[in-house]
């Protein structure tokens, strides 16, 4: 079932008319932009630009397939196909603004290479087979050896996708190796909230964008990464305000363009940076005594070691970062002292408000969780948390992260609602909603991604405990670090089964020997959430291509195979099975069976059963129905008296968080010392594992670029985005490119003691690396740059860093 | 991407500004908002459509717009997909 509302309006007409008919809606979304109010309800409504030709094309909304900014657009669709994309004026996100890939969304699922039927590989090549055999091939392999399948899913699953898959692993098959690659994305994010205030995500949202006066970017470069929003804050200076802009980063990028001050600090040295404008909140007697008496404690590493840590008083607290002086600072991160002090200062301010941002810089960090907790302290120990414009805010890079990995908790430790495996009375509330025996969840964490990856890709005999992996919604053969470790061995590893669910051939299918054909974004019903915690809703507009199938359903119809082969997992409590539905009035719906997948709401079901979970730790979600009306709402969303439905944009904070108690101003109503106070931490800088040495000079760091997402796997598909960058290129400072007699495209090998990656130089190009570094991107699926990087992670978060290690780099053709 | 409904700033400079809408004008694949005309007293953004074949000639296009003197950006707010000769051409 797609949109009800929605109704066949297709008509004959020539394409001529189809054509003055787009331009004339173009150009009524482009008046729109500069006069919203022109439009009826400040909307630009295409259909409206021309009456007549408007019967042809329905719009509907929808959040972007691509980051985790949560951009909604409007889809044209004509005749079962998306004919043209308009940012959507309603939504508080973007205001009707895109970015250049939201723009060209759409063309993502016309590639020509559009997987379409289920592949088994016979050999070197791939046969066609029934969905009913694929999905008898799944069910053979795990009925096998049920504890020894992984599931690898992703934070661009859907809400309801990775609910489903959550359930069917630790709820079905009592199996917790269940991880998604938001492991490798924000991972730390999730470690340092929890370990500061005792639950996951941001206090503030992207308000915080429009209230701040200083902006400050931790290894962060929104202008390419997060432009909407990055759009924002630049908007504000058009309108003249003033907003002061910080760039603590490795390299210089498009947003240092726009910064007022840039500081380039040495990879991993952003620990020192953290600890020195605390030090100086301290020795200036700036830091806000009111909000750190009656909101904070103060935590130190533990032995062993643990996300609680061990309590330290504030003059503990004090000796530890004393040290951090702006010259033992300099010494570390060669960031000028006198720029440390700046730090310092506009910290210790009481009169403006200052809003951190970070994202992969942070996070890709094998101290990510450390430095995520030390910028929290640095607000909390200044007081600039809890007001409009004072936050410490993390990005996610995927379009659910936060939504389906963080808040369903498809992690191999957690369950939904922010519940984790290892606890008895969590275990027991899963089962009582699931309506599963006591037992059936399993106590024993699964293995997280490096982990799974690594047991998959040894053989059984020396201790690989994975024999078969799904992965679904996510290219890990392009994206897991140390490639050469934790994917390839694959192919020589004839006792492991890879099940890859894709909408195109990537790096990853390349290895699979089942490959099922997925449907792609407005194929299906979604729910995604976003980084602000706002969950979003849309409807399936068109058909999948093929017998491409939903990811959601392809779970459900595998579970359903397993329970007619006799999996008493795929049973509940009651016999029934684990994703029985049914119609409104009573009767079972066969959702396992394709034909029957719409005829109800599956996304709808499931949603609301999952929305059980999300009250447990204040995350409350509204009842479906609220999103389809919505362009999103910010968690936790609580009714009112008048049955309405209210979000919450700033938590903790006593005049918008329905949850604390009147009179408090602040509560940390999870915080992990259970006495409403959040955690500022004190960590050591302490060195990376791997640095630039004789043989390895250089320091690799890894990231994204404007026109791709992630991979590239859908970007590089559509025509003007892969024009506008078609390959991967190492950016150098050009002193390094002289010195090793290169320029602009020439050649060159990167090479690590992991692997090696031949690339063509960039000097002077968007970004610019300072001596001694260079950078790649990952989007290249014909540059694999993972096989140079390097799987040491964080203990905490278990998140690889790819933003350091050690290369050397020599022309391609020297020997 | 054939279809494109742009927005276009101009610079503050009343003479550049007009200027650049008069050259911008006689582009055959360029069509403008009513009113594309820029006063020293009105905004001094415009809206128009870009109607060409595939994205060679849009980059072309967008290019030249850029160059031209007193158009200090374009911003791209509308794209059909499907009036594109090379909307089905896939990548290597």
């Amino acid at each position: 079932m797609g949109n009800p509302n929605e109704t066949n309006k297709s008509r004959n007409v020539s394409r001529q008319e189809r054509r003055d008919f787009m331009k004339v809606a173009a150009l009524a979304a482009a008046s729109a932009m500069i006069d919203p109010l022109s439009a009826e309800g400040g909307q630009s409504d295409p259909a409206s630009a021309d009456a007549s030709a408007a019967a042809e094309v329905t719009w509907n909304k929808a959040p972007c397939r691509f980051c985790g900014t949560g951009c909604h657009v409007q889809v044209g669709v004509q005749n079962d196909k998306v004919v043209a994309i308009q940012g959507d004026q309603k939504a508080e996100v973007n205001k009707g603004l895109l970015c250049v890939k939201g723009y060209h969304v759409g063309g993502i699922l016309y590639g020509k290479d559009r997987l379409t039927q289920p592949l088994l590989r016979r050999g070197d090549s791939y046969v066609p087979i029934s969905w009913d055999e694929a999905l008898g091939v799944v069910a053979d392999r795990i009925m096998a050896a049920p504890d020894r399948f992984g599931f690898y899913g992703s934070g661009q699953w859907t809400i309801p996708e990775g609910y489903a898959a959550q359930k069917f692993m630790k709820g079905g098959l009592s199996n917790n190796h269940i991880d998604p690659n938001a492991r490798l994305c924000m991972a730390s994010a999730v470690t340092g909230f929890i370990a500061t205030y005792g639950v996951d995500e941001p206090a503030g949202c992207y308000t915080d964008l429009d209230e701040c006066d200083v902006l400050i970017m931790w290894g962060n470069n929104p202008a390419e990464m997060h432009p909407v929003l990055f759009s924002r804050v630049i908007d504000r200076r058009s309108r003249g305000e003033k907003v002061t802009l910080i760039d603590i980063g490795t390299r210089r990028t498009r947003t240092t363009e726009f910064a007022d001050e840039y500081l380039e600090f040495a990879p991993q040295s952003d620990l020192a940076i953290a600890n020195g404008i605390a030090h100086l909140l301290i020795a200036n007697d700036t830091y806000d005594k009111s909000f750190v008496e009656k909101h904070c404690n103060f935590r130190g590493p533990s032995d062993p070691p643990s996300l609680k840590g061990e309590a330290i008083t504030f003059d503990e607290y004090k000796a530890s970062v004393a040290k951090y002086t702006p010259e033992y600072v300099e010494s570390i991160s060669g960031v000028p002292a006198e720029k440390i002090r700046m730090l310092g200062d506009l910290f210790g301010r009481r009169d403006i408000r200052i809003t951190s941002l970070w994202c992969m810089g942070m996070n890709q960090h094998t101290q990510g969780t450390a430095i995520n907790c030390l910028v929290h302290g640095a607000h909390l120990l200044s007081g600039h948390f809890g007001r409009p414009g004072d936050a410490p805010t993390s990005l996610t890079g995927q379009p659910s992260a936060c939504g389906t990995v963080r808040e369903v908790g498809t992690l191999a430790h957690a369950l939904p609602g922010g519940r984790v495996v290892v606890n008895q009375a969590h275990r027991e509330q899963s089962e009582e909603f699931w309506n599963m025996p006591s037992g059936r969840v399993n106590p024993k964490p699964g293995h997280h991604t490096v982990n799974l990856w690594s047991h998959f890709c040894t053989p059984k005999s020396e201790g690989g405990e994975i024999d078969t992996m799904w992965v679904q919604v996510t290219n890990p053969g392009q994206t897991l670090p140390n490639l050469n470790k934790l994917f390839n061995p694959k192919e020589k590893l004839k006792e492991k089964f890879l099940i890859v669910s894709d909408v195109y051939p990537t790096a990853t299918t390349r290895l699979a020997d089942l490959i099922l054909p997925a449907a792609l974004w407005v194929e299906k019903n979604g729910v995604f959430g976003n980084s602000e915690r706002r969950t979003q809703q849309w409807f399936k507009m068109v058909d999948p291509p093929g017998e491409a199938r939903d990811d959601c359903w392809q779970t459900i119809a595998v579970a359903h195979k397993l329970l007619e082969r006799g999996h008493e997992g795929m049973k509940d409590k009651d016999g029934q099975f684990i994703f029985r539905m049914t119609d409104p009035t009573g009767a079972e719906v066969p959702a396992w069976k394709w034909e029957h997948y719409y005829d109800m709401n599956v996304d709808k079901a499931l949603f609301e059963e999952y929305r059980k979970f999300t009250t447990l730790k204040h995350k409350n979600l509204a009842p479906y129905d609220e999103y389809v009306k919505a362009r999103g709402l910010r968690w936790p969303v609580v009714e009112q008296d008048d049955g309405s439905w209210r979000e919450t944009r700033f938590r903790f904070a006593e005049f918008d968080d329905p949850f604390v108690k009147k009179g408090n101003e602040f509560e940390f109503y999870h915080s992990t010392t259970d006495d409403g106070r959040a955690q500022v931490w004190f960590s050591p800088y302490v060195d990376p594992p791997e640095m630039p040495d004789v043989e390895f000079p250089f320091w690799l760091s890894t990231g994204r670029v404007l026109e791709h997402w992630h991979t590239g796997s859908m970007t590089r598909r559509v025509p003007q985005l892969d024009r506008a960058m078609p390959r991967a290129y190492v950016e150098m400072h050009p002193e390094d490119a002289a010195a090793m007699k290169v320029e602009n495209g020439t050649m060159v090998v990167v090479e690590s003691r992991r692997g090696r990656m031949e690339l063509p130089v960039w000097t002077n190009g968007r970004g610019r690396p300072p001596k001694g570094t260079v950078f790649v991107p990952f989007f290249d699926e014909t540059r694999l740059i993972n096989d140079v990087t390097l799987d040491a992670h964080d203990p905490f978060s278990k998140q690889p860093d790819y933003k350091k290690c050690a290369v050397r780099v020599r022309r391609a053709n020297a020997s | 991407m054939a279809i494109s409904g742009l927005v276009i700033q101009l610079e503050n400079d009343p003479e550049l500004a007009a200027n650049a809408l008069r050259i911008l004008e006689g582009h055959p694949s360029l069509d403008f908002g009513e009113p594309a005309v820029w006063s020293p007293n009105g905004p001094n953004r415009v809206s128009a459509v870009l109607d060409t074949a595939d994205s060679r000639e849009d980059v072309v296009a967008f290019d030249w717009m850029k160059a031209v003197a007193g158009v200090a950006s374009v911003d791209i707010v509308f794209v059909s997909l499907q009036h594109s000769d090379d909307r089905e051409e896939v990548k290597s």
